[in-house]
């Protein structure tokens, strides 16, 4: 790691983003040692990120993680949770209703009978994390949704002695059903061959969160995709009367910052003007994320822009009578990176606006080109 | 592998109870066990109750009412595990099995009869054998003496199984020249209550196929770097 | 190290199977009939022991030996026994399918690797007719290459087979039920 491994002041705020380009984590510091997880992802050491960041900096995660929040089901949102969770005994948990349908876990116990050894397509992590959920010994979890106050915490408790909220802002129930529907095409039939569990190519669900210190916003966009449905993606977000007003200043890039999830509204209506913006990218898909011109796009509406590592182009090297006999089937693409890290601390108390980022060897600030 | 051995092969094996008339090249592909082309190229040498032996494509089998066997010497090997799957847990689910082995097993060239003989003293030197030993280390020719097999075990629990994987070493039958050794290695799992529960013996199965045969060729290996090590105390 | 007695040598395929008959290990891979089995190498005939077994009830004394006559073209000469090891291989499984292609994301076996690091993107027509069945998304399947070896040949070689993995069964999707009933029964949500 090329960053300190200190925990933050007591009356800082930290963000820091883990990325390997295959998931993502986000960690929270609130102040006074109480952090906030979203999603999970494993390092190189297949440990998850989170646990493995907080250890090194000196946290115990058992005791300060008190939120736990999974923004979608998407594999590279949820490896490593159940682990997570079992370290965090604590923690509440938030996500979304699609979690306790009859429907998704049918499909999910019905592919997790059938799992395949070494493909794994977090199906037997979510099974993992329905049974910790399930356990006696930590709090119920709960339901992220739209404009929801997950939690409020007086100033007084606080060192930076400024109050603390903590919303989710989605999704909604037209989500939920969108989700539904879609998943309703992925239910194996009796006598079908078994396959991995499929991706689901729209990210309806995920759970956008925003949290608030004061006057201080920060917003995290999970993988929410704009859509032309206005009941879906951004739109119902930026336009519901019931959400924080409050603008923000920090702000994680939906999507891995394609295309498919900017939303102009967002950056007009719910962001300051050139926040800090930090992402992951995301290899795996049909292009790369994000491409260039995401990353200009980003820049240009950002004051800081950063990337936790950059898509390694060259495919891994093996003997060349191996390589020829690869080349006349296809040609290999690398999809792993090595993972990397942006961290953001504010001034504290001081310098509540100031945020200082820091970053591991992989990871990037990405200026616009000249 | 540290070498691309001269020969070699898997196999699963399980025992338990079954019925060798139901299997052949047909039923395998009529059932999507097998592709169909590979159904039609189907060798049969015996179709038996008792017995059933017959090829399909790289998939040799070898059946009797106390054993069923699938052997391949292609890769990839994993089609082993899903021949034994699919058939077992998807067409025959009653089937009766209480243990089950999968074995790894190669043959290869050390280069010369001295550097395998020399490996031969490595792993059972004769000093330990006395005036034996030493009677033995006079042969020559014909009537060369010395370690004509050698066997290792570990023995371990896998949840509700004994697990034994053992490893055996001896001059190869099927190399011609005589510097040719044989190392197989059989990971045998057996239930330590007795019980013949085919879910878990398939669940198991299929949990630790590919574990098995890495360590089996870990194992493999190790005999193999016997000779670069014989070769540089020459 | 002494080679065994000849006799072993007139087992049909590998004599190491004698040795595992011996030493109990009853998993052990056989490649060739087992010792219930007598080997003939002359040619006498079987036809009169099979017509029996078609209609004669048969006590256990009746089925204590059966003789069968080996076809000469299945003993083995080492030569003639194909082998492929692989240099390399992946296991594939299918993230998209379109008209001509497929893309996949691959797990390097070789490398023990546990989750997928590559993509490729594999003409369809690569594939043999009996596998472009088993293409849709999803499905997985290994890609290997190595040499090819036969009858003192060595020829390179580059395979993707299809797994044949079990269907989904009535049991499978009984305790899908059963397990999606406990995990929701076990959860209070607040």
């Amino acid at each position: 790691m090329g960053i300190a491994l200190s925990k933050p002041a007591l009356d800082q705020l930290e963000v820091t983003l883990i990325g390997p380009g295959y998931g993502e984590c986000c960690i929270v510091h609130v102040g006074s040692n109480r952090w906030l997880i979203i999603d999970s992802c494993r390092d190189s050491s297949g440990q998850p990120a989170a646990l493995e960041y907080l250890q090194n900096i000196g946290v115990d995660a058992q005791e300060a993680v008190r939120w736990i929040i999974a923004t979608h089901w998407h594999d590279d949102h949820v490896a490593g949770l159940a682990e997570v969770l079992r370290a965090c005994k604590q923690a509440r948990f938030f996500c979304s209703s699609a979690l306790s349908k009859n429907e998704f876990i049918a499909i999910v116990t019905r592919f997790n009978e059938k799992a395949s050894f070494d493909c794994s397509s977090g199906v037997s992590e979510l099974i993992a994390v329905l049974e910790e959920l399930g356990s006696s010994d930590r709090p119920h979890p709960s339901f992220a949704g739209p404009d929801r106050n997950l939690e409020t915490i007086d100033a007084s408790e606080l060192a930076h002695a400024e109050e603390c909220q903590i919303w989710t802002l989605s999704p909604s129930d037209a989500q939920l059903h969108k989700f539904l529907r879609e998943i309703a095409g992925l239910v194996p039939a009796l006598g079908e061959t078994s396959r991995r569990f499929p991706s689901q190519p729209t990210n309806y669900l995920a759970v956008v969160t925003f949290v608030r210190i004061g006057s201080l916003g920060m917003l995290f966009g999970a993988d929410l995709e704009e859509t032309a449905d206005p009941a879906t993606g951004w739109s119902p977000i930026v336009a519901s009367p019931g959400r924080p007003k409050l603008k923000s200043s920090v702000f994680k890039v939906p999507h891995h910052g394609s295309e498919n999830g900017h939303s102009e509204l967002v950056w007009e209506q719910m962001l300051h003007a050139k926040p800090v913006a930090l992402t992951t990218p995301y290899n795996r898909g049909r292009k790369p994320l994000p491409c260039e011109e995401d990353a200009r796009r980003i820049a240009s509406l950002s004051g800081s822009f950063y990337l936790t590592s950059v898509l390694s182009k060259s495919p891994k090297r093996r003997a060349s009578a191996v390589e020829k006999m690869i080349a006349q089937v296809g040609r290999l693409q690398p999809i792993s990176n090595i993972p990397g890290i942006v961290r953001l601390r504010n001034g504290g108390m001081d310098n509540p606006n100031a945020w200082v980022a820091e970053l591991s060897s992989e990871a990037r600030q990405m200026d616009i080109p000249a | 592998m540290l070498i691309d051995p001269d020969l070699e092969d898997a196999s699963i094996v399980l025992l338990g109870d079954f019925n060798p008339s139901i299997f052949n090249p047909d039923w395998f592909s009529r059932n999507g066990v097998v592709g169909p082309q590979d159904a039609q190229l189907g060798q049969v040498d015996v179709i038996h109750p008792d017995l059933a032996q017959f090829r399909i494509s790289d998939l040799e089998f070898s059946i009797d009412r106390k054993r069923f066997q699938v052997l391949t010497r292609v890769a990839p090997l994993i089609k082993l595990l899903d021949v034994a799957m699919k058939t077992f847990t998807e067409l025959l689910p009653h089937t009766p099995v209480a243990q089950f082995g999968i074995n790894r097993s190669i043959h290869f060239r050390t280069g010369s009869e001295e550097v395998r003989n020399k490996i031969g003293l490595t792993l059972a030197p004769l000093g330990p054998w006395g005036e034996w030993g030493i009677e033995i280390a006079k042969g020559s020719g014909e009537l060369r003496g010395g370690m004509t097999s050698l066997s290792m075990q570990e023995a371990l629990k896998h949840g509700a199984f004994r697990r034994l994987i053992t490893a055996t070493v001896q001059p190869s039958a099927l190399i011609p020249q005589p510097d040719g050794i044989f190392v197989g290695v059989n990971d045998h799992f057996e239930r330590r209550d007795g019980l013949r529960d085919s879910f878990i013996v398939f669940d198991t199965l299929n949990e630790v196929f590919q574990s098995s045969l890495d360590r089996s060729e870990s194992i493999i290996d190790r005999v193999i770097a016997l000779k670069d090590e014989v070769n540089a105390r020459k | 190290m002494r080679a065994n007695s000849p006799t072993a040598d007139l087992i049909f395929t590998n004599r190491q199977t004698s040795v595992y008959s011996a030493t109990d290990e009853k998993s052990a891979g056989l490649n060739s009939l087992n010792s219930q089995i007598d080997r003939r190498e002359d040619n006498q005939s079987t036809s009169t022991a099979q017509t029996d077994f078609k209609t004669a009830g048969l006590t256990a004394n009746d089925k204590k030996s059966i003789t069968f006559e080996i076809p000469q073209a299945r003993r083995h000469n080492p030569q003639s026994i194909a082998t492929f090891s692989p240099m390399q291989e992946w296991e594939g499984y299918v993230t998209e399918v379109k008209d001509e292609t497929f893309t996949a994301h691959l797990v390097d076996i070789t490398a023990k690797r546990r989750i997928a690091e590559e993509k490729i993107e594999i003409s369809i027509s690569d594939l043999s007719d009996q596998d472009k069945d088993l293409l849709r998304e999803g499905a997985l399947f290994r890609w290997s290459i190595g040499y090819y070896k036969q009858h003192g040949t060595k020829m390179k070689s580059s395979r993707i087979v299809f797994r044949r993995l079990p269907a989904w069964t009535k049991s499978d999707f009984m305790k899908a039920e059963q397990k999606a009933k406990e995990l929701i029964g076990a959860i209070t949500w607040e």
